[in-house]
């Protein structure tokens, strides 16, 4: 079995559709927590692969896939918050299915949705820092390849978004 | 229905005090248009849209059954019965849901029937072999199962109803409506359609509506008959075309004629003011083009 | 250290980035001070909620198909590659037209060329990038392979519906298939033989996906 990557590079989609499924949930999950609405995550996980693979040929692995597919859904994010000129309200985050509570625990203030709904009211560019730091674990100057913002400025986003977490989550 | 029945003869014969499944009970404050996830593979799910910003669970599970779980916050929730681990046949459970008729849910299910009623935004099932009932006003509804019978009285923008062997009904108002079976009789008697589509293999369609300006109807059967109901005015283009089969036209004077090579007949005419088309073929079914009698 | 030079430091302190000297300075500073320790408390408590998120959601639906529905052929240096992306086409054309639910899909949808008026008639298109009823035939192989494989996870009843159904099917290509030959320029029995290669294609799909769930 020869390499997905390399194999849809080629043009095969069938290879293109395993890395889908490989890395679906985690665009995914980034693009429900950037944009905030579950209906336009759906739409910017499709644009995001579909750049993915017009952009396939290009990809020469100097970073991970993962990190390269990331790198495009924040870029189509930002392109599509951009071309929208949004700031629509923000629903709450929704149908992450496999991520509840398990039945039957008591409610647990302070956890999951909490934290979902204070990322979600971060502005954009402190939201995309701390996601991709604190939550996806990416260091500050792949941080800054990914979104094309210098390092002091990704540093500097995460300390505001991580002070405005701070605000919002005590008790 | 028989699967409703059977809950209940279920729920009768249980003996009060030790051992009774007493319905489980969840809930709680919800986000008007919260996403709503319902699972339940046998028995039944019964949803109903409410005026309050809240969801109500109710469940019966038997003994053996499986057991409710319920999660979420209040812009989600996911919510249904997880069956027993590596039992084939297990007794059918009754999940009863009241939810904010805002809100936009998911059911799916196996062999369970579903029954939705009262929502308003958006509805999304699809069973294996359960019944498919839903009704009131609700912006876009989306049906599929392989071989329930998918029923549904709606005034709806979009309506997507797709079953294998399923029969399918549609019935009310609609601005885009699809359905689609392989065996089973897809009926849609649907007012306001301005985008229709129905396509069958073997199964017999009816289709009973007015064209309306602008409108775009497609009627496709293999073998499957295809009978269309109009108002007496045609407000736009028909074209007919059976290609080894038959065309009756009881609705107006323009003839039906021979084609494809002697094998088949059609019938084209266009009348009124609108752009409409309306478009049927079939390989070898009949097509009947009539007077609606409503 | 005041309060102020903690509150600029504490992230780095949390982040593990300082040196030793001044981390002993800071540990002092928040041994004796219940505001800075509250505030380094709500901290870890903001990072800690980060790491337990889910890194991983599965989308409420399947995506895949309206993705291949547009993902545009490529030149592609191996042939086997565009041979196997040609065994999607139909595939793909099949998603957008019946298995998408999304309004954008409805848009296109509705942009569809309309099929059959008058003779003479253009052939009816069964979706861009369409190729032929063999690349069809290869789609569904692609699925039904899927479906053997995953079918010992269906219910002997489902399995029966399902086979039932694409039996019907089967004998309605055949059918149309064999009257196309008779008459290939037939435009209304090729519209009828994509649709029943379309109805098909949805019919593995959603069995398949059902072997899946």
């Amino acid at each position: 079995m020869t390499d997905p990557i390399q194999r849809a590079r080629d043009g095969d989609p069938d290879a293109f559709r395993v890395l889908y499924e490989g890395h679906v949930g985690r665009i995914y999950a980034l693009c429900l927590r950037l944009s905030g609405d579950p209906a336009r995550a759906e739409e910017l996980v499709q644009d995001t692969f579909v750049r993915a693979w017009e952009k396939l040929p290009g990809f020469r692995g100097e970073s991970a896939f993962g990190t390269w597919l990331f790198r495009i859904a924040v870029n189509v994010v930002h392109a599509e918050g951009r071309s929208r000129g949004r700031r629509e309200a923000r629903v709450a985050l929704t149908a992450d299915t496999d991520a509840l509570p398990a039945p039957g625990r008591a409610p647990d203030p302070g956890t999951r949705l909490d934290m979902e709904q204070a990322i979600a009211g971060l502005p954009e560019g402190a939201r995309t820092v701390f996601l991709l730091y604190d939550v996806e674990g990416y260091q500050h100057a792949e941080i800054a390849r990914m979104t094309g913002i210098a390092e002091g400025t990704s540093k500097a986003q995460l300390f505001r978004a991580r002070r405005l977490l701070r605000e919002v989550l005590s008790p | 229905m028989r699967i409703a029945m059977s809950c209940l003869v279920l729920l009768a014969a249980l003996p009060p005090g030790a051992g009774a499944q007493a319905p489980s009970h969840q809930g709680r404050a919800i986000a008007p248009a919260a996403a709503v996830r319902i699972f339940n593979l046998a028995g039944t799910v019964r949803v109903t849209g409410w005026n309050r910003d809240s969801i109500d669970v109710t469940a019966v599970v038997p003994e053996g059954a499986g057991r409710l779980v319920f999660g979420g916050g209040s812009g989600g929730v996911k919510l249904g019965i997880d069956p027993p681990v590596g039992v084939v046949n297990y007794p059918g459970s009754l999940v009863e849901v009241k939810v904010s008729s805002l809100a936009r849910v998911w059911i799916k299910t196996e062999s369970a029937e579903i029954l939705v009623s009262g929502l308003t935004s958006s509805v999304d099932v699809s069973s294996v072999s359960g019944r498919i009932v839903i009704t009131g006003e609700v912006a876009q509804v989306s049906a599929e199962s392989m071989d329930g019978g998918i029923d549904v009285e709606v005034t709806a923008a979009l309506v997507r109803l797709k079953s294998a062997g399923g029969a399918i009904v549609l019935r009310g108002q609609a601005t885009d409506a699809t359905l689609s079976t392989v065996s089973g009789a897809a009926t849609a008697v649907v007012r306001g359609l301005e985008r229709g589509r129905m396509e069958t293999v073997g199964g017999n369609l009816t289709f009973d509506t007015e064209l309306r300006a602008g409108g775009n109807y497609t009627l496709e059967s293999h073998s499957g008959d295809i009978n269309i109901r109009l108002p007496a005015a045609v407000n736009g283009a028909v074209d007919l075309s059976a290609l080894e089969g038959r065309v009756v036209n009881r609705l107006t004077k323009n003839p039906v004629r021979s084609a494809n090579r002697g094998r088949g007949e059609s019938a084209a005419f266009s009348a009124g003011t609108a752009d409409a088309d309306l478009v049927a073929r079939t390989f070898k079914g009949t097509i009947t083009i009539e007077l609606q009698t409503n | 250290m005041t309060c102020a030079q903690l509150d600029q430091l504490l992230d780095d302190y949390l982040d593990d980035r300082l040196d030793a000297a001044v981390r002993g300075d800071l540990e002092s500073h928040l041994a004796g001070c219940g505001n800075c320790r509250a505030a380094e408390e709500r901290l870890r408590t903001v990072l800690e909620g980060a790491r337990r998120l889910p890194r991983s959601i599965d989308p409420p639906r399947n995506l895949w198909p309206e993705i291949a529905a547009r993902l545009p052929a490529r030149e592609a240096p191996a042939v086997a590659g565009r041979i196997t992306w040609r065994r999607w086409l139909p595939l793909a054309a099949a998603a957008v037209l019946l298995i998408a639910v999304t309004a954008v899909v409805t848009r296109q949808l509705s942009r569809r060329p309309p099929v059959i008026a008058a003779a003479p008639t253009p052939a009816p298109t069964a979706g861009a990038g369409f190729a032929s009823d063999r690349d069809y035939v290869l789609a569904a192989e692609d699925l039904e392979r899927v479906l053997r494989e995953g079918r010992d996870r269906l219910a002997p009843a489902t399995v029966e519906i399902i086979e039932r159904n694409l039996a019907l099917i089967d004998a309605a290509i055949a059918e149309a298939r064999e009257a196309l030959r008779a008459d290939p320029a037939n435009a209304d029995l090729r519209a009828l033989l994509w649709g029943a290669h379309r109805q098909k294609l949805d019919l593995l799909d959603r069995a398949t996906r059902l072997t899946r769930s």
